[in-house]
């Protein structure tokens, strides 16, 4: 309904998505100009992934982004006495209250990416691992929002850090890139403390059919423990929190 | 004169005293800034697994290449756009143009106190580590490669000052001038060299690239700190920001007052 009141802002805002996906597929087109395959990934199989970090990337700006980057605001002005008082959950409204379609663009060019990388890469993933990966895309889902959750609650705790809801999704540089290609203590870091990697590469390999079971059993685990740390933390936050308004 | 330089020192300093008390902010944006550089570190030397030569560059050298010039584009950005435009939607910009200096100035001087911040608390640190723990990665450069390099990286954070008020400008007349910040973003990664070197793209945009003014943030004076731009190179890139800086701030002046009058703000 914003989107449409708002044509302009719309418009505008859908060109700078629209740009940052173009870019992003420049990149890899220019790389691979240079690179006939990278760690075993070809071309295809990169581009699979990228699709699936478009969709996240719709995620991340389209759903969560206007509600996760309010919270710390939110707190130090002491506007949560408002949500608290309102009989719906939370951590709920806290982080679903607004959700934007400017980035719809972004979901819908990550769905055509990745079914163009799979004809031009003549992969041809079965129902089964279709399922898979749209699971795997679940499951990351979850993980990223309980995450991101996570982090914006430190402003109960540390009121002047005002970008403190832009590291989680920093992170998105990181998932960018297929987990195979970091090594030694970064990809054990960036997948056992971390799993940033694994938010791609998880769905990307099963629609690649070489699907690796170990990855996405550590997928789920991280999704359901944050998810279930996240509520926890908003509990002792509110504990701590004793409100600044009128 | 006198006057002057005593009116934006104050400015620089309240920017520095700032940058301290923010201090946690300021380690967390170097924390976010350096995402994009650990991601191309590791696909890079993945790709060089399989390839010795690409485009020129061994695997060291692409290592630096990225490395410096991370600290080259942290050191030379500029980030007002944003806070200004919200100040000029609030009508809160108004009493910045009520006070007897110049605003764009003013901008400049405030944003030079983050940089040199920036560079302090994190620039410095990161760069001895590397000349301690990585020494064939990043080497110190000899005394005139340091001087060139001082003047292009003072003039290329005055380009990103002059991109970043073009946007302010804009701000008096348009809503939704925040997003032109993307735009901005967007042709610095595209045209500075920092999305691949211009010797792996292909000739046209390397071309297209290397008459822009975005390349002096990143690809020019990596180039020079790595040696492969020399002699005459130099004189002609220094020339060619020199002409940039101009043109722009010429542009600048125009837009600025065009656009300045057609900003009004009522309140306290």
């Amino acid at each position: 309904m914003q989107a449409m009141m708002y044509k302009a802002d719309f418009m505008i805002w859908s060109l700078v998505t629209v740009g940052w996906i173009f870019l992003n597929l420049l990149f890899y087109q220019f790389l691979y100009l240079n690179v006939t395959e990278i760690a075993g990934w070809t071309k295809p199989q990169l581009l699979v992934l990228l699709g699936f970090y478009f969709v996240i990337d719709f995620f991340l700006w389209g759903v969560l982004w206007q509600n996760m980057r309010k919270i710390p605001e939110i707190i130090n002005r002491g506007q949560l006495d408002l949500v608290l008082t309102k009989p719906v959950n939370t951590q709920f409204l806290l982080s679903f209250k607004g959700i934007g379609f400017d980035d719809i663009h972004g979901l819908l060019i990550g769905l055509v990416t990745i079914v163009y990388a799979l004809s031009i890469g003549n992969i041809k993933p079965s129902v089964a691992d279709i399922l898979l990966s749209t699971a795997a895309l679940g499951v990351a889902l979850v993980y990223i929002y309980a995450a991101w959750f996570i982090t914006v609650c430190a402003a109960f705790w540390f009121d002047r850090i005002e970008n403190l809801h832009l590291l989680f999704p920093s992170l998105r540089q990181i998932w960018r890139v297929p987990q195979p290609f970091y090594k030694g203590i970064l990809q054990k870091i960036l997948t056992f403390v971390i799993p940033a990697t694994l938010v791609t590469t998880v769905p990307a390999q099963f629609l690649l059919r070489k699907p690796s079971l170990p990855l996405f059993i550590t997928l789920i685990i991280f999704a359901v423990v944050s998810l279930k740390l996240s509520t926890w933390v908003l509990k002792v936050a509110l504990r701590h929190y004793s409100g600044a308004s009128s | 004169m006198k006057q002057r330089l005593r009116k934006y020192s104050a400015i620089l300093v309240i920017s520095i005293k700032d940058a301290i008390n923010f201090r946690a902010e300021l380690l967390l944006w170097t924390v976010i800034d350096a995402m994009p550089l650990v991601a191309i570190l590791a696909l890079w030397l993945r790709a060089f697994e399989s390839a010795p030569d690409i485009g020129g560059f061994t695997r060291a050298t692409i290592v630096s290449y990225y490395l410096v010039g991370y600290i080259f584009q942290d050191m030379t950005g500029a980030h007002f756009e944003e806070t200004s435009i919200r100040e000029i939607r609030d009508g809160s910009i108004a009493k910045y143009l009520l006070k007897p200096f110049s605003l764009q100035i003013g901008l400049v001087v405030r944003e030079l106190g983050w940089r040199l911040m920036t560079f302090l608390v994190t620039g410095i640190p990161f760069m001895l580590l590397l000349v301690m723990f990585a020494p064939n990665v990043l080497k110190l450069p000899t005394p005139g490669q340091l001087l060139i390099l001082l003047y292009i990286l003072v003039f290329a954070y005055l380009l990103d000052c002059l991109y970043s008020l073009f946007i302010v400008a804009m701000g008096f007349v348009i809503e939704e001038a925040e997003s032109l910040s993307h735009l901005k973003w967007m042709l610095g990664w595209l045209f500075s060299g920092s999305m691949l070197p211009f010797e792996m793209m292909p000739g046209w945009l390397a071309k297209l690239s290397s008459v822009l003014p975005f390349q002096f943030r990143y690809y020019i004076p990596v180039e020079i700190y790595l040696g492969k731009i020399e002699g005459f190179a130099i004189v002609r890139a220094l020339a060619m920001q020199m002409i940039w800086v101009a043109v722009l701030s010429s542009a600048l002046v125009l837009i600025w007052n065009r656009n300045l009058k057609r900003f009004t703000a009522v309140g306290s």
